[in-house]
């Protein structure tokens, strides 16, 4: 019985790579494609890190390539040949504080917490709306239920600017949902400073929505 | 109000167990006692668990933490760390955490004292701290220096947490962070991350010279965060964006970097805080993989302890770390609320 459902997985396996193999071929091909406009939005943002502008590393800042060890460990003879798993630990549950495991959030707060971007991301779910409910930029939380039907505050999701993430009931509020973080909006060529926008024509901030009026509050929230 | 009624309520409890005679202490780490070494064996264990510390509760008695948590609700005691960034420890067993999270100050964890406690400064008075980020200990003149990053200073306070002076205030910073004193040279050295550069103070607050630019070469920074400092007054700065450790003697001339970008060992992706053992062995935090490497004099690399998670020994992002004369362990576990502290074994017939 069981040899017969393994036989029958391998099977349905080899036609499943096949798929696979063909999806990540267009992936890599659209990459390619892509990957320069939005290397492209993001050089000469602050989400530019790279020490020589001139030398097109702005990827790895944030995607850090594929590098296993090279090393032994001196004090283990386990030679290990894996790499670390970054930003992910599926036990964990519970409040808007602690279930930020294997989301996206995570990685914009491994910077984002007062040394290399001074602007802290805490997302410990209290003060919200900061001083006068101005200043959200330490107090929306993120990994938060997008609770469209239950909220009558809340706009159909498939009717916002803001990326969701997750499917159907399970739409869940990221850094990256207001935040293009890529900045590939960027019009570069002659665009002057305003309120709103920096030296190269992005929203302030990296925002999907501009903040002007409240913009991006309202792009979600019914007010 | 309410607060002052939680006060007067756990004063009158106060008194209640004072008559009622002694109650053990316990500590957070006791309802979970199973030893917890790295490596595994076979091979010989080099750090061990000790305890993790959140709040007063951890000096509290049982019967005050149970009235704090159950009766009071969760997470009333008010010392407790939220976002914490780095730590120090003075050679009196007190533990300096800065915290930037929704209270901005730096928690004191007094585990020496007569009556351990917990308590806070620099959340207001004559210095307010708004981003502290790091700490570090000026022992001879019992100073404690706290950066703090969206104010751009660099203040000493005594050991009790009264403010007394700024580092000289014609330095301007872009963004101090990283902390380190050499006692022995009577060096201060502060990193300041937006203008890719290392800072030289006397301890006394007045500014000798700067290392470094930006850039990627020998000596070149790109978003340098934390530094330390070895037995012999070497420099060790975390040069955060060049994924790599630096190197440098107490003249500030380069002797060689510590690893590369990647995500396996002997790598870095985020690099934070970085401490030194009684060997010399170089321990090294990198928040994005949830753990610290350490690695020997040479650069080589010798184990790796943690992963994510809020078990014992597994960290959420996190930041930084400090090694007392003991060689015990304090990694600072951010969005776990939590500092975590460790033993290094060391085997001085080994060397």
């Amino acid at each position: 019985m069981l040899r017969f459902k393994r036989t029958g997985i391998h099977g349905k396996g080899v036609r499943r790579m096949r798929k696979t193999i063909m999806i990540l071929a267009v992936m890599v091909s659209l990459f390619i494609i892509t990957g320069s406009v939005l290397a492209a939005g993001i050089v000469g943002t602050k989400h530019d890190l790279s020490a020589n502008r001139d030398d097109g590393q702005v990827c790895v800042f944030c995607h850090v390539p594929h590098n296993p060890t090279d090393k032994t460990l001196l004090w283990s003879r386990d030679i290990p040949t894996g790499t670390f798993t970054m930003y992910a630990n599926s036990t964990l549950d519970g409040t808007i504080d602690d279930n930020l495991s294997g989301t996206a959030s995570l990685l914009c707060m491994s910077c984002h917490d007062g040394v290399t971007a001074t602007d802290i991301t805490l997302n410990n779910g209290t003060n919200l709306g900061g001083e006068g409910g101005k200043d959200l930029s330490n107090d929306h939380p993120v990994n938060i239920t997008y609770a469209y039907g239950v909220d009558p505050g809340l706009k159909d999701p498939d009717a916002v600017e803001c990326i969701l993430f997750g499917e159907d009931d399970n739409k869940t509020v990221q850094c990256a949902s207001c935040h293009n973080v890529h900045g590939q909006n960027a019009q570069i060529a002659g665009v002057t400073k305003t309120e709103y926008q920096d030296n190269h024509g992005n929203i302030m901030k990296f925002l999907r929505v501009t903040p002007e009026k409240s913009g991006i509050c309202l792009d979600c929230h019914i007010k | 109000m309410q607060r002052n009624v939680k006060r007067l309520s756990l004063i009158i409890l106060g008194f209640i167990l004072l008559a009622l005679g002694s109650i053990p202490l316990t500590t957070f780490a006791a309802n979970d006692t199973e030893e917890l070494v790295w490596p595994l064996p076979p091979d010989k264990p080099r750090v061990r668990f000790v305890k993790t510390l959140q709040s007063e509760d951890d000096y509290a008695s049982g019967f005050i933490k149970w009235f704090r948590n159950v009766i009071l609700g969760a997470d009333s005691a008010e010392n407790r760390l939220d976002r914490p960034f780095s730590v120090a420890v003075n050679s009196e067993g007190r533990i300096y955490v800065t915290d930037n999270g929704k209270a901005p100050c730096v928690l004191v964890f007094d585990e020496n004292a007569k009556k351990p406690t917990v308590w806070r400064f620099g959340d207001g008075g004559r210095f307010a701290l708004v981003s502290p980020i790091d700490v570090t200990i000026n022992e001879p003149a019992k100073l404690v220096y706290v950066s703090d990053s969206i104010l751009k200073k660099v203040a000493a306070f005594t050991f009790d947490g009264e403010f007394k002076f700024l580092l000289d205030p014609t330095v301007e910073f872009g963004n101090p962070t990283g902390l380190a004193y050499d006692a022995q040279r009577d060096l201060l050295y502060v990193v300041d991350t937006k203008n890719h550069d290392v800072k030289i103070f006397d301890g006394s607050g007045a500014y000798l010279r700067t290392i470094g630019e930006r850039g990627s070469t020998e000596g070149t920074f790109n978003f340098p965060s934390m530094v330390a400092i070895d037995s012999q007054g070497n420099l060790y700065i975390a040069d955060s964006m060049n994924f790599r450790i630096q190197v440098f003697d107490s003249q500030g001339s380069f002797i060689h970097s510590i690893g590369s970008i990647g995500d396996g060992p002997g790598h870095f992706s985020r690099l934070k805080g970085i401490a030194l053992d009684g060997d010399d062995n170089i321990y090294a935090v990198d928040t994005s993989f949830n753990n610290f490497q350490i690695f020997n004099s040479e650069g080589q690399l010798l184990m790796w302890v943690g992963n994510g998670g809020r078990d014992r020994g597994q960290f959420m992002l996190p930041s930084g770390i400090w090694i007392d004369e003991q060689d015990k362990i304090y990694v600072v576990d951010r969005f776990n609320s939590r500092l975590q502290i460790f033993q290094y074994i060391a085997y001085p017939d080994e060397s």
